[in-house]
């Protein structure tokens, strides 16, 4: 036998029932206060009174009554009476239910005595615990959880995971999960199938839940959300964190800090860098308006930071703040700074006057400042043609070649092998260069063919003071080499040349054009070629026939600083993952020892404890590498082999997990638009489970008993109206149209 | 058009009554002429009928020509039309006053139909004269049909002020027993007493001869009751209250009302008494015209 318990969704509502008093009240009123009105005898009334006294007072209570019910009724509709199921027929019907815990860190936001996760614990232990409990289950967490094989009857290790649910990094995986569990819940044989959400309705998590698949296809699924954000949380986080610039010593790195206040409140923030425990840096004070507020959003600061020295460097950023939620008040990196790179200048015949040697001027413009009060991280080194050998190119990120008359076959050669490897070679040109050879040597040659990105046809212009110049037409400041240079529009027009080399294709892959001159010759084009890339400037590195290094300063020095570091094959690497990450990094170790040293690898865990971290060291096309499987712990990760199998110093390393900085946006979806979108019937969201079964008890009633009231309001209403008018046939206050006047208009 | 110095005598009515309209003309000599036929038979211009000699004829009035042809001895009587005596009785009690709405009050509808008739009345050379009641009598005007008479009854009128209570019967057994002449009674009023005793003082007249026309006067809101929230009612004669709430009663109120009038209306009929319903809504030149009319057809 079913039973089945009413009870109110807004009982407070339910004050509407002091409504049914007011007709009696009136009644009272209307016998103190009835208005007053001569008549010239009683006595018809009286009779009459007296001959329908009986039906009078039975009407007069009937419509007493009705209206107090009607009334009632109207109260009790509005506090929306339903069958509670969930302590009746939603206990003891079978169902299959799968209950996904959002396990993510804005669960970790603290909520009262404790954390949102411990609240959708706590409901979903009471789910799994209560008389109500499924006939068969399944637990699936967000973030780390896996997908377990089926849905069980046994609730017992489900229990045992709720328990052990702790928060982890990364976005929610509420899609993934539901999808899971609705295939899950097809395949059960039971009728009744539920979806229990536990989560915060985090905006980021839930943005992709609204088109699955899995959901339309599965309209018997029910999905009853149980939202732990039931206060707004008042919380500044870090959600990311940019590094940029080359990993170079001396290179000053910029540390692009994004903050975001979820909370109402205005809050002011300072930003601190640490790197090896000590700050190194500090923002000014911004504030994150709140989320009400104007301007409110992603706010950045900006802290930089010169590393002086290669190597690994660890460290974190920081905001000091007292908010909601620890987690997200910092974010932790880990960097390889690389040594400086190294530029190889080719110079042709040397120049008296300084300006006009394309060798010397490209040297000053590689490394232009004092190294004895300015550190600079490229270190260029000058070689004529006629001395270059290939021995020349070891170590050396990216050649220059200024003027150069031709190359011996080994020079080309070698020039070849070093491009194909990722070196980036640079031909300048100049009165020297003899054209024919180039062509032979690096377009059509055995060796170095196809080196050259187009063919040389013949120099063209004249150099003088009254010669005629071409301005710059074009600058490709979208490419890496030039963005972010020149920001005055058209600045690059007064950059003249009189004289350059007039190309045409080479065949092969078609070069980039990087710079133009008015009348569409390009002066700068660029091709990969192998591993690495070569760029053909055609005019020279001096000013002997442009002023591009002078004139174009701002640009020319840039540029050969930027061709040399993005060649740079030493340049460190962020060693920064998310969390949960498999994290490989590099082991400079001889691999036939992998197997032992396996066993030696010694890592320091962010809490600074001797962590027991899986490791694994495998060769790979980089080196040997060693795998880090469990990375669960946010912060920075120390290694180092240990044991008699290393020689000198023992390798070590760091790296810097990070949780998914959208995690800490802790905006939420309304639940209204949950419902809509997936569903009003089928989707209910509420703050705890008995408040969930509520809403979808009402729905699974399959009557609306707020629409019943409803139409007993408007039943009674009819029948008020009837025994009310019974006797009204005459309206008040109608009148004759004659009435008033004494005589007839017309006289008859 | 120039103002009338009567409050309850319009000189238009008497006009579309009297003078000016075919129809009203023809209405009002039907109404006078119809109205006091004289009981009496005299000696006049008109022949009406023998009769036989008995002791005590006046001798002048023996027809010597039918002695002649029958041997017998007969007087000749003759029917002639005298001046009627007429007497207009108006209720000024306080339930007279009432009106609801924009309408006349009974009381100035009543002024209105008494003025009219008496100006009708006064100009053929009928006697007109009029008694106002509440509890006692305000005034008692003799008949008379001079113009100057005319002027004092008009004045009376206007000057009445509303009585309290009602004492009909009273007032018609008294006016009865003064009347010596028989001649025509008019009695306007609202009929709030004691029917018996209105029905019996009413007897009163017609056993004295006289003829009587009662007018009954009720307003609109009397006869529908049609007021819809709950009302305290106040008797306009008593002062005592009764709540009520209309819309509960109407229907009964209506057939109680509807009682009293067929009960008025059948207890005349059976007295010889001319029984006329009107209310305040219908204007009184109308409510004449159509009654004379009726009346009228119902003698032809």
């Amino acid at each position: 036998m079913m039973l089945l318990a009413f009870e109110f969704v807004s009982p407070w509502l339910l004050l509407g029932l002091l409504a049914a008093g007011i007709p009696p009240v009136l009644h009272l009123l209307a016998s103190v206060r009835a208005r007053e009105m001569p008549f010239p005898t009683l006595r018809f009334l009286r009779i009459s009174m007296q001959r329908t006294s009986r039906r009078r007072k039975i009407q007069h209570w009937l419509l007493m009554a009705i209206r107090s019910i009607l009334l009632g009724l109207l109260a009790m509709g509005v506090a929306q009476l339903v069958v509670d199921k969930s302590t009746a027929a939603w206990g003891q019907d079978e169902y299959a239910a799968v209950l996904i815990l959002d396990n993510s860190y804005s669960m970790t936001v603290a909520d009262g005595d404790g954390t949102r996760l411990g609240h959708g614990k706590a409901q979903a232990l009471g789910l799994l615990n209560g008389s109500g409990k499924p006939a068969a289950a399944q637990v699936l967490l967000t973030n780390g959880g896996g997908l377990p094989g089926r849905l069980t009857p046994d609730l017992e290790p489900l229990r045992t995971r709720v328990n052990q649910a702790a928060a982890t990094g990364g976005v929610a995986a509420i899609s993934q999960r539901v999808g899971e569990a609705v295939e899950l819940l097809a395949n059960s044989p039971l009728q009744d199938k539920r979806l229990y959400v536990f989560s915060d309705l985090q905006a980021a998590s839930f943005a992709e839940l609204r088109e699955l698949p899995e959901l339309r296809d599965n309209p018997d699924v029910r999905l009853l959300m149980v939202s732990t954000a039931n206060t707004p949380a008042e919380n500044v986080g870090i959600v990311g964190l940019d590094i940029a610039g080359r990993r170079v010593a001396d290179k000053t790195l910029a540390f692009t800090v994004t903050l975001l206040n979820s909370g109402r409140a205005d809050r002011p923030v300072t930003a601190t860098l640490t790197i090896d425990g000590t700050i190194v840096a500090r923002s000014q004070r911004v504030t994150c308006k709140g989320v009400d507020k104007a301007g409110a959003g992603p706010v950045s600061v900006k802290l930089r930071h010169p590393f002086a020295a290669p190597g690994d460097y660890s460290g974190q950023v920081h905001i000091e703040i007292d908010d909601a939620l620890a987690v997200d008040n910092q974010r932790a990196f880990s960097l390889k700074i690389g040594g400086r790179a190294r530029a190889l200048v080719i110079s042709g015949l040397p120049d008296r006057q300084a300006h006009l040697d394309g060798g010397r001027v490209l040297q000053y413009a590689l490394d232009p400042r004092d190294e004895s009060v300015n550190r600079w991280s490229l270190r260029p080194v000058r070689v004529s043609a006629a001395e270059f050998t290939a021995a020349d190119l070891g170590g050396v990120d990216a050649v220059f070649c200024a003027n150069v008359p031709t190359f011996s076959p080994e020079q080309a050669k070698a020039l070849g092998e070093f491009v194909k490897a990722g070196g980036v070679l640079t031909f300048f040109m100049g009165n020297e260069v003899v054209a024919s050879d180039y062509n032979d040597l690096f377009v059509d040659g055995v060796d170095s063919g196809g080196l050259l990105p187009a063919r040389l046809v013949g120099a063209v212009g004249k150099v003088g003071l009254r010669a005629p110049a071409v301005a710059l037409d074009y600058v490709d400041f979208e490419h890496a080499y030039f963005s972010g240079l020149l920001t005055q529009p058209g600045e690059h027009r007064r950059i003249l040349t009189q004289r350059h080399f007039r190309v045409e294709p080479a065949g092969g892959y078609p070069p980039k054009v990087l710079m133009r001159l008015v009348g569409g010759d390009p002066l700068l084009l660029a091709r990969p070629f192998g591993a690495g890339r070569v760029i053909l400037c055609t005019t020279t590195a001096s000013l002997q026939w442009t002023k591009l290094p002078s004139v174009g300063l701002s640009l020319f020095v840039p540029m050969l600083e930027r061709i040399t570091l993005q060649a740079h094959r030493g340049q460190g690497a962020d060693n920064t993952f998310p969390q949960n990450a498999t994290v490989e990094v590099h082991v400079p170790v001889d691999v036939g020892e992998s197997d032992a040293i396996a066993s030696a690898l010694a890592v320091t865990l962010p809490s600074g404890d001797a962590g027991d971290v899986p490791a694994a060291i495998r060769q790979t096309p980089d080196g040997p590498t060693a795998r880090f499987a469990e990375t669960s712990q946010l912060g920075v990760y120390r290694w180092q082999l240990t044991g008699p199998i290393t020689r000198g110093d023992p390798p070590s390393g760091t790296f810097a997990i990070n949780a998914d900085g959208r995690e800490f946006d802790l905006a939420t979806v309304p639940a209204a638009d949950l419902r809509g979108t997936l569903g009003a019937d089928r989707c209910f969201v509420a703050p705890t489970i008995a408040a969930a079964h509520k809403s979808a008890a009402g729905k699974a009633a399959g009557v609306n008993l707020s629409d019943l009231f409803l139409i007993g309001v408007i039943l009674l209403l009819i029948t008020e109206a009837v025994i009310a008018n019974r006797h009204r046939d005459a309206a008040p206050g109608s009148k004759d149209p004659s009435a008033g006047r004494m005589t007839s208009s017309t006289g008859c | 058009m120039a103002e009338s110095p009567y409050t309850y005598f319009e000189p238009e009515a008497a006009a579309r009554l009297s003078n000016l309209s075919v129809v009203a003309r023809q209405a009002v000599e039907g109404f006078v002429s119809g109205l006091h036929r004289s009981p009496h038979h005299g000696f006049s211009v008109e022949f009406a009928e023998h009769r036989e000699y008995s002791p005590g004829d006046d001798l002048r009035h023996l027809d010597w020509v039918a002695y002649a042809r029958t041997d017998r001895y007969y007087i000749k009587q003759y029917e002639q039309e005298t001046n009627l005596r007429c007497y207009v009785l108006l209720d000024v009690s306080a339930s007279m006053t009432y009106s609801h709405g924009r309408g006349p009050t009974k009381l100035q509808y009543a002024s209105y139909l008494a003025a009219c008739l008496s100006y009708l009345m006064a100009r053929q050379q009928d006697m007109v004269g009029m008694v106002a009641f509440d509890e006692k009598v305000r005034f008692h005007l003799p008949p008379g049909s001079t113009a100057a008479h005319l002027d004092r009854l008009f004045k009376n009128l206007q000057d009445l002020s509303p009585g309290t209570g009602t004492a009909l019967a009273e007032t018609c057994h008294s006016i009865a027993e003064r009347i010596d002449k028989r001649g025509l009674v008019i009695i306007l009023t609202d009929l709030y007493e004691d029917p018996a005793e209105v029905l019996n003082a009413l007897q009163h007249f017609a056993y004295k001869k006289h003829q009587v026309m009662l007018l009954h006067v009720l307003d609109k809101a009397e006869m529908d009751l049609p007021f819809g929230k709950t009302v305290s009612f106040v008797d306009m004669e008593t002062g005592e209250k009764a709540l009520v709430n209309p819309a509960a009663i109407r229907e009964a109120y209506k057939q109680e009302l509807a009682d009293f009038i067929a009960l008025y209306r059948r207890e005349c009929g059976d007295r010889n008494i001319e029984y006329v319903l009107t209310s305040t809504d219908t204007p009184y030149d109308r409510m004449l015209l159509d009654y004379l009319a009726r009346r009228k057809r119902s003698r032809r």
